[in-house]
């Protein structure tokens, strides 16, 4: 945390303001869509709709530890509401790397931006993580309290391979995301005066 | 001599630090991956039940009651049975929804409601947590309220253009439903949170010297004797008594 002791008051009040906006649609979004059938689909449809707030969130960081707070916090929840240690280091890591790619393109074109948020995106692969992670003792506990025919359709939608294929359809998403945030910003934002 | 109180600290009841409400969500959000039988899921959940219903917040109390009696018996009957496939994908993940994740949200209705944002901030000091933590989580704290009010307005305003959810309107245009609402929800969100930094600058939030609080918090006898309880029935529940 040592990075961030230039960030001011109003910064990190932003920080707040967006992790809750963020948090609060990527909630909405997961309960919306929660039958383990769209499980592969959520990839796609969690980075490009959190790419709204976001988008308008990179437009006010100007320095390094804003993303990284953003990661720890949403990691607490994320852990609070049982996703365990793995999605806590996921969404943790995912901050930190987004800070430091946005730090190496110093926070100015929109490629450094939407590359950013997708590895930002990355760490959202800390929540389904669990299923190939956490081993054999997680999916035990799937069978005996979500029931068997349960637990041998999300088996049979989450191969292994599916945890390469998240990352990469989360790797995408991010930067599907950014692009509509962008579109959302040029029509919607910016003509309200706010960007 | 006469004090004079700027904080009302005559609580009534059973009232805890925010520090041991924060270590029992910890210890429900844990408990959580360790479920193997029913009589140590009863008694995770009676730890956000008993405590709802000491912060008298008896309606969330009832209805999550109400809900977890329905998710266990479903739960007894549900291999038994053999349902079509995709309404047991959804009684399934009702019911895991209940039983697994309901205590967690319990406890974090109870901690919000329970808990005001300054004896937060406070207990978080204590706890030598930096303010790079500490601003954006009551931030985030004060926000989700505000979210849920500002939501519930800009759909009542939006029902008028029937943009909600499962109207001819919506199925010709899914995407609208996401720009019409969040989009007002996000201006006026970041609005309000730029009035609040106005105001919270104003009141000094960038001096760097250190931060006081009048809020009292402590440890007290109710802690220790809730803490003890909580972990002799987590230790009977999850040891000896296994049914």
């Amino acid at each position: 945390m040592e990075k961030s002791n230039k960030l001011t008051g109003k910064d990190l009040i932003n920080v707040g303001i967006y992790t809750a906006m963020t948090l609060v649609i990527f909630f909405v979004i997961g309960l919306l869509t929660a039958l383990p059938v769209v499980y592969p689909f959520l990839f796609i449809i969690w980075p490009v709709v959190c790419g709204i707030p976001m988008m308008l969130y990179y437009t006010k960081i100007k320095k390094i530890g804003m993303l990284t707070i953003t990661g720890i916090i949403s990691g607490i929840f994320f852990y609070l509401i049982g996703y365990g240690w793995i999605g806590l280091v996921g969404w943790i890591l995912g901050g930190i790397l987004s800070d430091l790619v946005l730090k190496a393109g110093h926070y100015q074109s929109f490629k450094v931006t939407a590359l950013s948020y997708a590895c930002f995106c990355l760490g959202i692969m800390g929540c389904p993580a669990n299923l190939w992670l956490a081993g054999e003792s997680y999916w035990e506990n799937i069978h005996s309290s979500m029931g068997d025919q349960y637990a041998s359709t999300l088996q049979s939608l989450m191969p292994s391979w599916m945890l390469y294929v998240g990352f990469a359809l989360l790797f995408v998403g991010g930067i599907l995301g950014a692009l509509l945030g962008r579109k959302m910003l040029k029509k919607h934002f910016e003509r309200a005066g706010i960007v | 001599m006469e004090q004079l109180q700027a904080v009302a600290s005559t609580k009534k009841g059973l009232y805890l630090d925010p520090r041991t409400k924060l270590l029992l969500m910890a210890v429900v959000a844990t408990a959580e991956f360790l479920y193997n039988h029913t009589a140590f899921m009863i008694a995770v959940a009676l730890i956000p039940f008993v405590l709802l219903l000491t912060n008298r917040q008896y309606k969330t109390a009832i209805t999550f009651f109400v809900l977890f009696t329905t998710g266990l018996v479903v739960q007894a009957v549900q291999n038994n049975i053999q349902f079509p496939m995709v309404i047991n994908m959804i009684i399934v993940l009702l019911v895991g929804l209940v039983l697994r994740l309901f205590p967690a949200f319990m406890m974090g209705a109870y901690f919000i409601k329970s808990t005001t944002a300054s004896e937060c901030v406070a207990s978080l000091g204590r706890m030598h947590i930096g303010r790079q933590i500490t601003i954006p989580l009551s931030v985030l704290f004060r926000f989700i309220p505000t979210m849920q009010e500002e939501s519930a307005a800009i759909k009542d305003a939006m029902r008028m253009r029937e943009v909600q959810f499962g109207t001819q309107k919506f199925w010709n245009n899914p995407t609208a439903l996401i720009e019409y609402r969040f989009i007002p929800l996000m201006i006026s969100v970041v609005k309000i949170g730029e009035d609040l930094s106005a105001a919270a600058l104003t009141r000094g939030l960038d001096n760097p010297v250190k931060r006081t609080n009048i809020t009292k918090i402590g440890f007290t006898l109710w802690d220790v004797l809730t803490l003890l309880m909580v972990a002799v029935m987590l230790f009977l529940t999850f040891f000896v008594i296994k049914w």
